[in-house]
C-alpha cells in the first residue's frame, strides 16, 4: 500500500497508536522516576536492609527481559490469584524496568558530586537535610539531565510491549501488526510507525539537551 | 586570665588511628584569641588530620577538643551549630559547583544562621571586595582562576563569621604565581586579629604572620615556638633534617 | 556501576544517637522485609502454587535438558546478533566520521532511526514483511537479525565514543611518523578505542540477548519458546516462567558484572597512565 492509502484508511488509527504512545511514555517515566527515587534513597540510606533491598530491586528489575516481565504479569500472577487489566499490566512493566535504570543514573549522578562539597557543606554549619536538599539533590538531578533524557526515549521503546497484549487503543507497534495481519500494509506501514517513534524520540532529545544546556554544571 | 588570653581551640591528649597508623598521637595544642598558630610537617604527619578534626570532619579515638571552652557536639544539630562558628577553608577550595560566587556566600548564612536574603546579599559583595574578587561575583566557581576560587571560598567562610578559622593547606593546590594573592588575604585576616589554625608548606608566610609555629612529625607534636626561634634555632633534630630538607633544592 | 563512595561520604561517622537509631531503623527494616516474603510466599500456598506437582519436574534431567537447549538457541542468536551489530555499527561509525557528507550524513541518519524505533518494530518487519518479498529466512535468523539491526546504531556510537576518547596527542604523533589516515585508524586510534568500549559493547549483549525473548513470535525455539512447551507438558506456568525469568535475571546479572569489573579496571588504568604522564 502507498503511505497515501494507508493514511487514509488507518490515519485515525495511527493517530490514535501515537497518542496512546505519549500517554504510555508520559505516565511511565514519571511513574519510573518517581520509584528510582525513592528506590535511590533507599539504597543510599544507612540501614543495611534497605540498602541490600533497594539493590536487589535494581540488579532484578535492570536484569529481566520486558517479555519476561508482562508474561509474569499477564500470565502467571493470575495464579496467584492477582488480576491486572492488560493496560495495567503494561504499565507495571513499563514502570518497573525504566526504575531500575532511572536509580542507576541517579546514583552516577550523585557519584559525580565531589566528596570537597558535602564536607564544604557541613562545615559550614548545613545539617544532613540542608546538605541534601542544598548540595546533592541539585548537583545529581543536573548530572542527571542527559541520562534521564536517554531513560525516556528507552522507555518510549518499552512501550512497543504493548503490542503484545491485546491493547485499547492500540499503541505504535500494535498497529502495525494489526493492519499486516488485515491488509497487506507491507513496508509503508512500518514506515509510519516508525518515523513517528523517531520524531517522538528527537523531540525527547532536543528538550533534553535544552534543559542540560541551561542547568548544566562546570567543573 | 584576660579576655585575650582565653583558649579558642584546645586540643587534650588527642589520638587517632588509621588502621594500623597512628595519625594523632597525644596531641595536645591550644589557639588563644586572635592568635595565629602554623603547623608545619613532613606530608603524612598528621597535620591535616588535626586541622579537620578541630570541625570534627575527621574523629577522634580518644582525648578531647574543645572550642571556646565547650567539648565539640558529636553528631546531629548541635555539631551544626559549633561548626558554623569555625570557618574552613580547603585545599581544593570546595565552592558549590552549581551555584554562583555570591550564590556560595549567602547559601549558609541564609540557611544556617536565618539572614534575611537581602543582608546576605550586602554582606556578601562586602566580603567579595574585601579579597578582591567582587567582580567576578555573578560567574559559577569553575570561571575562576584557582586563586581567585581560594579567595572566594576564604570570603564563604567569612560570612558565617566565625570565632576561628582553619586552614587546611590552602595554596597547595594552586599554581605558584597564585599563591600570594592567597596568602596576602589570609595575612590581613591576621592582622584584623582573627584566631586562625594554619596547616601549609609556606614557611615565609609562617615566618612573617605566626605567633606560633608547630611542628609536627610522624603523628606528634615535636616542637612548638616563635617562628624566629623555630627557624632560627630548631631544638629537635627531625626539625633541622625537615628544614633543611626545604632549603636543599 | 560503582556505588560505593557517594553511601560513603554521605553520612558521617555516627555518634551514640545516630548509632541507636540506625540500629532500631535496621530492626524495622529487616520486620518489614520478612514480613514482605511472608506475604508472597504466603501468596504461593494458598494458592496452591507451592504444590509438589509445580515444582517436582525441575527435578528431572529431562526439563533440564530441553530448557538448556532453548538456552543454547538464545545465547546463539545473541551472540550472532552482537556479532553482525558489532559489524554494522563499525561500518556506520566509521560513515559518521568520514569527511564525505553524503556518506557522513546517511550514516547519521541509520543511526538515529535504528536507535529511535523499537526492537518489536523491527522484529514484525522480518515475521510480517519480509516473507512477502520471497526471502526466505529461517527462525533463528528472522529473530536475530532485527535484533542486531536494532542495536548497531547504539554500537556505532559506543564505537565513536571510543574513538573521540584516545587523545589528540596520539594521531598527532602518528601524522609525525608520517602515518596516513586510513592506517592510522586502524594501527593506532582503533586498538585504543576498543579497550574504552569493551564494557559497553558487553552491556550491548545483555540488550540483545534481552531482545531475543521476542522469539516465540517468529516461533523460534529459544528459552522463552521451550519453557512454553513445558508449560503445556506439565500444565505448571507460574513456576516454569519464574524459574526462566531468575535464568535470564542471572545470565544479565553476570554480564553486567563483568562489563562493570572491566569498566573498573579500565578507569584505573588510565588514571595510572594518565598519572605516569
Amino acid at each position: 500500500m502507498t503511505v497515501s492509502q494507508l493514511l487514509n484508511q488507518y490515519g485515525d488509527r495511527y493517530l490514535q497508536a501515537l497518542f496512546t504512545t505519549w500517554r504510555l511514555t508520559f505516565f511511565s517515566f514519571l511513574g519510573a522516576f518517581v520509584i528510582g527515587i525513592v528506590i535511590t534513597v533507599l539504597r543510599v540510606s544507612p540501614i543495611k536492609p534497605l540498602r541490600f533491598f533497594g539493590d536487589f530491586y535494581v540488579q532484578i528489575f535492570r536484569n529481566i527481559p520486558g517479555a519476561a516481565l508482562l508474561i509474569l504479569l499477564v500470565y502467571a500472577l493470575p495464579y496467584l490469584k492477582i488480576t491486572f487489566p492488560y493496560d495495567v499490566c503494561v504499565l507495571i512493566a513499563t514502570v518497573l524496568i525504566p526504575s531500575a535504570f532511572c536509580s542507576e543514573h541517579l546514583m552516577s549522578g550523585m557519584n559525580t558530586i565531589h566528596p570537597g562539597q558535602i564536607e564544604a557543606a557541613r562545615a559550614l554549619g548545613m545539617t544532613f537535610f540542608q546538605l541534601i536538599r542544598r548540595v546533592v539533590i541539585p548537583q545529581s538531578l543536573r548530572s542527571a539531565v542527559l541520562p534521564l533524557t536517554n531513560l525516556m526515549v528507552a522507555t518510549m521503546l518499552t512501550t512497543s510491549l504493548g503490542s503484545q497484549v491485546p491493547l485499547r487503543p492500540m499503541e505504535l507497534t500494535g498497529i502495525v501488526s494489526y493492519i499486516n495481519t488485515r491488509s497487506a500494509g507491507g513496508v509503508m506501514a512500518f514506515a509510519i510507525s516508525a518515523a513517528l517513534y523517531c520524531l517522538t524520540g528527537l523531540l525527547i532529545g532536543a528538550a533534553g539537551s535544552w534543559i542540560d544546556r541551561k542547568v548544566r554544571i562546570l567543573r | 586570665m584576660t579576655e585575650n588570653d582565653r583558649p579558642v581551640i584546645e586540643l587534650k591528649h588527642v589520638h587517632k588511628h588509621f588502621g594500623d597508623l597512628h595519625v594523632l598521637n597525644d596531641i595536645s595544642l591550644t589557639v588563644k584569641k586572635g592568635e595565629v598558630v602554623v603547623i608545619i610537617g613532613p606530608s603524612g604527619s598528621g597535620k591535616s588530620t588535626l586541622c579537620r578534626a578541630v570541625n570534627r570532619l575527621e574523629t577522634i579515638d580518644s582525648g578531647e577538643i574543645l572550642f571556646e571552652g565547650e567539648p565539640l557536639p558529636r553528631e546531629g544539630r548541635k555539631l551544626a551549630e559549633m561548626r558554623a562558628r569555625i570557618g574552613m577553608v580547603f585545599q581544593s577550595f570546595n565552592l558549590f559547583a552549581h551555584r554562583t560566587v555570591l550564590d556560595n556566600l549567602t547559601i549558609a548564612p541564609c540557611d544556617v544562621l536565618k539572614t534575611s536574603k537581602k543582608e546576605a546579599r550586602q554582606e556578601a559583595m562586602r566580603l567579595l571586595e574585601r579579597v578582591g574578587v567582587a567582580d567576578q561575583a555573578n560567574k559559577v566557581p569553575a570561571q575562576l582562576s584557582g586563586g581567585q576560587q581560594q579567595r572566594a571560598a576564604i570570603a564563604r567562610a567569612l560570612a558565617m563569621h566565625p570565632k576561628a578559622m582553619l586552614f587546611d593547606e590552602p595554596t597547595s593546590a594552586l599554581d605558584p604565581e597564585m599563591i600570594g594573592e592567597v596568602l596576602n588575604v589570609m595575612a590581613e585576616l591576621a592582622k584584623d586579629g582573627m584566631t586562625m589554625l594554619i596547616v601549609t608548606h609556606e614557611m615565609n608566610f609562617a615566618r612573617k604572620v605566626a605567633d606560633r609555629v608547630v611542628f609536627m612529625d610522624g603523628g606528634c607534636i615535636v616542637e612548638e615556638n616563635t617562628p624566629e626561634a623555630f627557624f632560627g634555632h630548631p631544638k629537635s633534630q627531625r626539625a633541622k633534617d625537615f628544614l633543611s630538607s626545604l632549603t636543599a633544592h | 556501576m560503582k556505588t560505593g563512595s557517594i553511601r560513603d561520604i554521605l553520612y558521617e561517622a555516627p555518634g551514640p544517637k545516630a548509632r541507636r537509631r540506625i540500629a532500631w531503623a535496621t530492626a524495622g527494616a529487616l520486620l518489614l522485609l520478612a514480613a514482605l516474603l511472608f506475604i508472597v510466599v504466603r501468596q504461593f500456598y494458598v494458592t496452591g502454587q507451592l504444590g509438589e506437582r509445580y515444582w517436582a519436574f525441575f527435578g528431572k534431567l529431562t526439563t533440564w535438558r530441553f530448557l538448556g537447549e532453548g538456552l543454547l538457541t538464545t545465547v546463539e542468536a545473541a551472540i550472532t546478533g552482537s556479532a553482525i551489530s558489532f559489524a554494522l555499527g563499525f561500518l556506520l561509525m566509521r560513515g559518521r566520521l568520514q569527511k564525505n557528507r553524503l556518506l557522513r550524513w546517511a550514516s547519521t541518519g541509520i543511526i538515529e532511526f535504528t536507535r529511535g524505533v523499537p526492537t518489536l518494530l523491527f522484529i514484525y518487519f522480518f515475521f510480517l514483511v519480509v516473507p512477502q518479498t520471497g526471502w526466505k529466512l529461517s527462525a533463528f535468523w528472522k529473530i536475530t537479525l532485527p535484533c542486531a539491526i536494532s542495536a548497531c546504531g547504539v554500537v556505532a556510537e559506543a564505537l565513536r565514543g571510543g574513538v573521540n576518547a584516545v587523545p589528540k596527542g596520539q594521531r598527532e604523533a602518528a601524522l609525525s611518523l608520517g602515518y596516513r589516515e586510513t592506517r592510522l585508524f586502524y594501527r593506532i586510534i582503533f586498538p585504543q578505542a576498543i579497550r574504552f568500549v569493551i564494557p559497553s559493547l558487553i552491556a550491548e549483549l545483555v540488550i540483545v540477548l534481552k531482545d531475543t525473548t521476542f522469539a516465540s513470535i517468529v516461533s523460534c525455539a529459544d528459552l522463552m519458546q521451550n519453557a512454553k512447551v513445558l508449560i503445556s507438558n506439565y500444565d505448571a506456568l507460574l513456576s516454569i516462567y519464574l524459574v526462566v525469568a531468575v535464568i535470564y535475571i542471572l545470565i544479565n546479572y553476570l554480564l553486567n558484572k563483568l562489563s562493570d569489573r572491566l569498566a573498573r579496571r579500565m578507569n584505573r588504568a588510565g588514571a595510572a597512565e594518565r598519572s605516569a604522564a
